[in-house]
């Protein structure tokens, strides 16, 4: 499964998006998430891929493609 | 001028269940919550007795804010949801819900598991990085928040954290903000919920909890009996709407029972030791409170939690306050059903204190066969009695750190 269909997964389940807000030109902010959601959104990122995502990477004009190529390129990192 | 306050909602997550009229029938007919659980790891695990409480957050709290919400903050949500529900306020038909509502919640610990997992992730996961929502869940005022924030309730938002009298002393502070012309409506109670390994070890250590009885997990919260061990655990919350009497009367609310006194005070004594003296001034003070001479009340709602130390204090303080009146009233702890739900216990037992007068019907005290001869009132064994001329009642709750709280309330 690609990294945007597992973000897309995460923000429908826990945080309960509709699936029509999400897109690669999203912002975080409009899928309805407080600062507290994104922290928390980072945090299961990070858990989920064992990658750190450095603060502020991740905002509230965060896109969802940005968040994806982010989270590819510290994947990358992290394996080689 | 001093206002009627009424209690015209009650809504609970209990270990009986949340349906308030079928919670107190099962308390009526002496049935208990109390089970043996399984608690904790495999390698470090223990048997313990527990009354647990089943929590169902479906169609209550939306899952996008479910994450930021301890169980215990869950639970005060459902409650006040279920006491809103019960003042027809949710549904529109008596009103809406008023947005200068106060809220006042009690809370012994907050959020007790959050405590645990960043404990966990920092000790045994050896990383620094708990999860970012740890703080939030973990405050002891969240329950309170969250109510307020779920209901768009607008007025001041408290918390009290006094142990066992914790929801006690928020609603007896609600009565009096209302009363006293204040505020006109608010929601007021307690939840608690630590049933998790590391803090059921810390209450083992403290050598207050009870041992399993020969007939069975269930019957081993044992107030007032010769054989009692000490208290059992138990976890939920409870929530009364509170109005004063023109808000109730203009709306068409209709009153479960009228909240008429409010007495606290402090053993100033010892952390953990109970003191008659610190509870039997909590009562008189109540009892001036509600203007009421003693023989006006017919029924108390202990405190008893079934520690072999307390429930004989208890006694001899209600001696003290109640003089020869004490031998007429009916006593009973429904913690022998209910187990102690510590920062929701008082709040628990005011909401069935506040249904047995709206019933004429006094729940028992289970399993009281044998009573201690140092307990020597009526306690009320075993059997729920029908009260026809039952008008005032009384509910204690003591807290460890010696705050002393009791409420009056009477028939509406």
């Amino acid at each position: 499964m690609g990294t945007f269909t597992e973000l897309q997964t995460m923000l429908t389940g826990k945080f309960d998006v509709k699936l029509d807000l999400i897109h690669t030109d999203s912002k975080l902010a409009d899928l309805g998430l407080d600062s507290l959601g994104i922290a928390e959104l980072v945090f299961d990122i990070d858990e989920k891929y064992g990658i750190e995502i450095p603060e502020d990477d991740l905002e509230f004009q965060t896109t969802l493609g940005e968040a994806v190529a982010l989270v590819d390129r510290l994947r990358a990192a992290k394996a080689a | 001028m001093r206002r009627r306050v009424f209690v015209t909602g009650i809504g609970m997550v209990s270990p009986h269940g949340c349906a308030t009229d079928a919670v107190f029938e099962r308390v009526c007919a002496g049935e208990s919550a109390i089970r043996k659980l399984r608690s904790g790891t495999e390698e470090l695990g223990a048997d313990c007795l527990l009354a647990a409480a089943e929590l169902n957050i479906e169609g209550i709290i939306p899952r996008a804010q479910a994450f930021a919400m301890d169980r215990v903050a869950q639970m005060a949500v459902v409650a006040a949801h279920h006491a809103l529900r019960s003042a027809r306020l949710l549904d529109g038909e008596r009103g809406a819900v008023p947005a200068q509502a106060g809220v006042y919640m009690g809370c012994g610990l907050g959020g007790s598991q959050a405590i645990q997992d960043a404990y966990r992730t920092y000790f045994e996961r050896r990383s620094r990085r708990p999860k970012p929502t740890t703080v939030p869940l973990i405050m002891a005022n969240a329950p309170a928040a969250h109510v307020s924030m779920r209901f768009g309730l607008q007025g001041p938002s408290y918390t009290y954290s006094i142990a066992c009298a914790s929801s006690a002393v928020a609603i007896g502070e609600a009565f009096r903000a209302l009363r006293d012309g204040y505020l006109d409506t608010a929601v007021a109670g307690g939840a608690e919920s630590m049933i998790n390994d590391g803090t059921l070890c810390a209450w083992e250590m403290l050598g207050v909890l009870a041992k399993e009885h020969v007939e069975g997990a269930a019957a081993s919260s044992r107030p007032f009996s010769s054989d009692r061990t000490g208290f059992v655990l138990g976890e939920g919350a409870a929530v009364l709407v509170l109005e004063c009497e023109d808000t109730m009367r203009a709306r068409g609310g209709a009153p479960i029972a009228e909240l008429a006194g409010f007495g606290c005070a402090s053993d100033a004594h010892n952390l953990t030791q109970p003191c008659a003296d610190g509870q039997a001034r909590a009562m008189d003070r109540a009892l001036r409170d509600a203007r009421l001479e003693p023989e006006r009340i017919g029924y108390i709602n202990a405190h008893a939690t079934a520690t072999p130390t307390g429930d004989n204090i208890e006694i001899d303080a209600i001696k003290r306050s109640f003089g020869a009146h004490a031998s007429s009233l009916a006593i009973s702890s429904t913690k022998s059903m209910h187990g102690h739900l510590v920062g929701a216990a008082g709040a628990l037992e005011c909401a069935i204190t506040a249904l047995a007068l709206q019933r004429r019907r006094i729940p028992p005290t289970a399993f009281l066969r044998e009573q201690d001869p140092a307990c020597d009132l009526d306690c009320v064994p075993c059997k729920a009695r029908d009260v026809p001329d039952l008008d005032h009642a009384l509910s204690n709750s003591f807290a460890f750190g010696g705050t002393d709280a009791a409420l009056i309330l009477g028939r509406a």
